[in-house]
């Protein structure tokens, strides 16, 4: 290796010019670019907080205007209306509206949007505040998963936000009845919910009710709860007499819903969804269900007239039954007509009377017990009988009692339907021929007699009069010149009347004619009088003499 | 003392577009040889044009002032603001400095404009060696603080756009900001068909 | 001998080589003259182009939202002049267009055309035509009174609603700085003269 040479200070390199390629760039350049620079980031920035387009389907773009209307969450604004058009076909508008970024998480499927403006209706006045505010388009967020940016707007505001507490049950009803959306829902008569919504079911067979129940109120909705129509004022007219409800004065308009669980039935919350049933009236919903029916057909020979399906059957005054179909039967071998009066008997409510004697109750299965306990109340003489459970109405039940000097029956277990046993006594007849005459006697008009009858007085009295004249004409021909004092005609008056003394044949028929007219109308001054304090004997007759 | 050499005196031409300087072009129809544009020894009719523009600002000074500029309208009232009142509105809600600013730019400022004009074209018409360099600095300033009198269009056209609260306050424009603008854009068209020249072609005495 | 005469008052001077500060003003009306800035066409580029992009975002962003019980409204910098038009004012709304919207993007616009083809030392197509239309419109470009204006509207407005500012109003301000910058450093003399030394 050898030692390398000295450098000489000749070949040291000189310092070359810098030349940067950014030397070439004066420093100038760098404010439009910081410029640009924050310009894009304002405009990236602005993009993101920008949010979300969403088109909202409307029917019409009443009180909307673009760039003007905002959408709000809870009075919050989330967005506004960019653009109003009317949709592709024509039958509806579509609103664009942009929704901030930080709300975009609500625009999910079941998310609902309607326009807030001041509305009147049954249930009272909203919106006012839009009166000056103007209107604008209020958002319920849906709880769905899955995000849209296409919505159909509701033209009404719905009921219930699906922030609100409570649950949504189905009831099935066979009509809606006078119930509607916004329909108000009892419980103990406190509004505890509203209907929102139904539909028809597909057939068109019924309708089911959406119901929501606020809570705390919906905890009551159990398992056992059953609803019925507490719409207007039910007014029921059946065998009992005449029944007025009514829940309140705001179903009386709008008409309600009213539920309770049955007492007894289990307190287990029912879930979301639960279909019920929709009664009528409280006293059908309010009826225990039946576990065990049996159904008798029974004949009888009085007229039905009266007796419609849901009449009692009643034992001793119980309801142990109900007539369920009442119908005409051609008897092909006798050539009769038969009329077959279907009733559901509930055998459970017999032993359960029963029950409470000393005895236990049979521990066999219930169908033989039902039964053994039917034949042995036939065997003892237990008939069906129509009766009449209100004169006026003309409604009847059918009673059951004991019957103990009846032909002996039996029920033929063997034959379905299983024939029950039935009597018609005299007094049912003998009631019913009552019945009838009491609804001829309403039908007779007592105030126009008792009218007429006075008008008759009058009249009779004018004729006795002009007779009175006659016979002054008569007795001036007689006796001519007689001077017209009271005194003189009541003299004339006796004249007549002994003329007339004379004249045998009127003289005896106009006597009692008179006398049995007075006396007549003295009865129907009493009669009249008597039912107008005591109306209640056209039906019950007059206390002392039972039926 | 002789008279200073001037650009009329050596035959030298301005060019207003370019500010070239053209010499010996005396014709009527010359153009800058520079820009192109069409030359003049002076701005052409500049006295009348500018007399008459003064004299319609003038006059529509009057109904700018008076009108309402603007009517803001609330469900309970429908107050109506010409400029002066507007000052005071500013100067009861506390904000006196925005309320000089105003006061200064929409009431002060054009009546200074029309008068300062005034007493230009005075001098132009009967031309006076006195107190030119003063005069010349009026136009100067004419020209600078003109343009600010715009200030209040621009804030009521921001008022009445803002202001669109459904039913509950609107902001109407009124007339009388359509005069008003229309004073200083006459104004500012004054100041520049004025030539200041003019004030300068007399011959110097002092 | 060069010579320039006084715009203001017709005085004609020697034309000097080189002013010290580049700010000269006539000796008889003291009008500024032979004014010769230190500034490159780069950096009047540089500043055109943060004006046009100051520009289009005033226009596109809100300058000003107010809010009044709940519901909020907001206005662009073209917003004003519409507001005018929409109440009929259609001669006031245009006045204000052109002076707020117009002016300042022809400004702009037209100096980027002159400018950037005169850097490179070329010359753009009807360049005499756009420097005369510049020096006419300049003046109509009323960018600061309208910043002057839009704060007395918001002390108008602060009393009776919540005011937010918008982007528009910061670029608007920028804007407005960037504008005067502009033409300070590109008044007619100094334009020409870019245009006469790129012949040279």
């Amino acid at each position: 290796m050898t030692e390398p040479p000295a450098p000489s200070l000749d070949d040291l390199p000189a310092a070359v010019p810098a030349r940067s390629r950014w030397s070439r760039l004066p420093l100038i350049w760098m404010l439009p670019a910081v410029v640009i620079l924050a310009g894009a980031f304002v405009v990236v920035r602005e993009k993101l907080a920008q949010g979300t387009s969403i088109e909202i389907l409307f029917q019409n773009a009443e009180d909307l205007e673009a760039n003007k209307t905002k959408i709000r969450y809870k009075e919050v604004e989330i967005g506004d209306v960019r653009d109003i058009h009317v949709s592709k076909d024509r039958k509806g508008v579509v609103v664009t509206a942009m929704i901030h970024r930080d709300a975009s998480e609500y625009l999910v499927e079941d998310t609902r949007f309607w326009v807030v403006r001041p509305r009147v209706s049954a249930a009272g006045v909203t919106g006012l505040g839009t009166l000056v505010s103007g209107a604008y388009i209020s958002v319920d967020v849906g709880k769905s998963a899955s995000p849209s940016e296409h919505f159909v707007g509701l033209e009404v505001p719905p009921i219930v936000t699906s922030d609100l507490p409570g649950r949504q049950f189905m009831v099935h009803a066979d009509d809606l009845g006078s119930l509607d959306i916004g329909s108000l829902v009892f419980y103990r008569h406190i509004t505890a919910g509203q209907v929102v919504g139904y539909a028809l079911d597909p057939g068109g067979a019924g309708v089911t009710l959406t119901i929501f129940v606020n809570a705390p109120f919906d905890r009551y909705v159990t398992g056992g709860t059953r609803f019925w129509q507490a719409s207007g004022i039910d007014m029921s007219i059946n065998s009992d007499g005449i029944r007025l409800r009514t829940e309140s004065l705001t179903s009386i308009l709008q008409g309600g819903v009213a539920f309770q669980a049955l007492p007894g039935s289990a307190m287990t919350e029912a879930p979301r969804d639960t279909r019920f049933t929709l009664y009528p009236d409280e006293e059908r919903a309010m009826r225990p269900t039946e576990t065990e029916i049996r159904t008798f057909v029974m004949y009888f020979n009085g007229s039905l007239r009266g007796l419609s399906p849901g009449a009692p059957v009643e034992l001793h005054g119980i309801g142990v039954g109900e007539v369920k179909s009442v119908d005409v039967e051609y008897d092909r071998d006798a050539g009769t007509l038969r009329f077959p009066v279907l009733v559901d008997i509930y055998p459970q409510r017999i032993r359960g009377h029963k029950a409470r004697g000393a005895q236990p109750p049979a521990k066999d299965d219930p169908e033989t017990s039902s039964r053994r306990l039917v034949d042995s109340l036939v065997a003892r003489g237990l008939r069906a009988e129509l009766k009449s459970g209100n004169l006026l109405t003309g409604q009847k039940y059918v009673e059951l009692d004991m019957h103990a000097e009846a032909p002996a029956e039996k029920v033929w277990w063997a034959d379905q339907p299983w024939v029950f046993p039935t009597v018609s006594n005299g007094l049912d007849e003998f009631q019913d021929s009552m019945g009838s005459i009491a609804r001829k006697l309403n039908k007779v008009p007592f105030d126009q007699i008792s009218y007429r009858l006075l008008s008759t007085m009058t009249s009779l009295e004018q004729t006795l009069k002009s007779t009175d004249q006659l016979m002054r004409h008569v007795d001036g021909s007689v006796a001519p010149q007689v001077e017209a004092t009271l005194t003189e005609a009541q003299a004339a008056l006796k004249n007549a009347k002994e003329l007339l003394a004379q004249d045998a044949p009127l003289q005896s028929d106009l006597g009692p004619t008179l006398l049995q007219l007075s006396r007549a109308a003295k009865a129907v001054t009493a009669l009249v009088d008597y039912l107008e304090r005591h109306p209640e004997s056209l039906l019950r007759g007059k206390p002392g003499d039972s039926p | 003392m002789s008279n200073p050499a001037t650009g009329r005196s050596l035959g030298l031409l301005l060019c207003l577009d370019c500010r070239a300087t053209v010499r010996g072009a005396k014709a009527a129809h010359s153009h800058c040889p520079r820009c192109h544009a069409r030359l003049h020894e002076r701005k052409p009719h500049s006295l009348i044009v500018t007399t008459v523009l003064v004299v319609c600002a003038a006059l529509l000074y009057i109904p700018a002032n008076v009108l309402p500029v603007m009517n803001t309208r609330t469900i309970f009232d429908d107050e109506r603001d010409t400029i002066m009142s507007g000052v005071l509105v500013l100067l009861q809600s506390g904000s006196w400095p925005i309320a000089l600013l105003v006061f200064v730019a929409s009431i002060v400022v054009p009546l200074l404009k029309i008068l300062a004009l005034g007493v230009l074209l005075y001098s132009a018409w009967r031309p006076s060696p006195h107190r030119r360099l003063q005069r010349s600095e009026l136009y100067r300033m004419v020209e600078f603080i003109g343009r600010w009198s715009m200030l209040d269009i621009y804030a009521i056209s921001l008022l009445a756009t803002l202001v669109q609260v459904q039913s509950f306050a609107s902001v109407i424009v009124g007339w009388g900001a359509w005069a008003f603008a229309a004073v200083v854009v006459l104004t500012l068209l004054a100041a520049r068909t004025f030539d200041e020249r003019l004030l300068w072609d007399t011959p110097q005495h002092d | 001998m060069p010579v320039i005469v006084c715009p203001a008052c017709d005085l004609a001077h020697r034309l000097t080589t080189a002013p010290a500060s580049g700010r000269g003003q006539c000796a008889r009306c003291r009008a500024p003259l032979q004014r010769r800035e230190n500034a490159s066409i780069d950096s009047a580029i540089a500043l055109a182009v943060c004006a046009l992009v100051l520009l289009l975002l005033s226009n596109a962003y809100p300058l000003v939202a107010m809010q009044v019980n709940g519901s909020s409204r907001d206005t662009t910098l073209i917003g004003a002049a519409v507001g005018l038009y929409a109440q009929g004012f259609k001669s006031l709304a245009a006045l204000v267009f052109l002076t707020t919207v117009v002016a300042p993007l022809l400004q702009i616009v037209s100096l980027l055309y002159v400018l950037i083809p005169l850097r490179g030392g070329r010359r753009a197509f009807g360049r005499n035509t756009v420097l005369r239309m510049l020096t006419r419109v300049r003046p109509w470009s009323f960018m600061e009174v309208f910043m002057l204006g839009a704060l007395v509207a918001l002390v108008r407005l602060s009393n009776f609603a919540h005011i937010a500012a918008g982007i528009a109003l910061w670029s608007c301000a920028l804007l407005m700085l960037c504008l005067s910058a502009l033409t300070s450093i590109t008044s007619t003399e100094q334009l020409w003269r870019w245009v006469e030394e790129s012949r040279e």
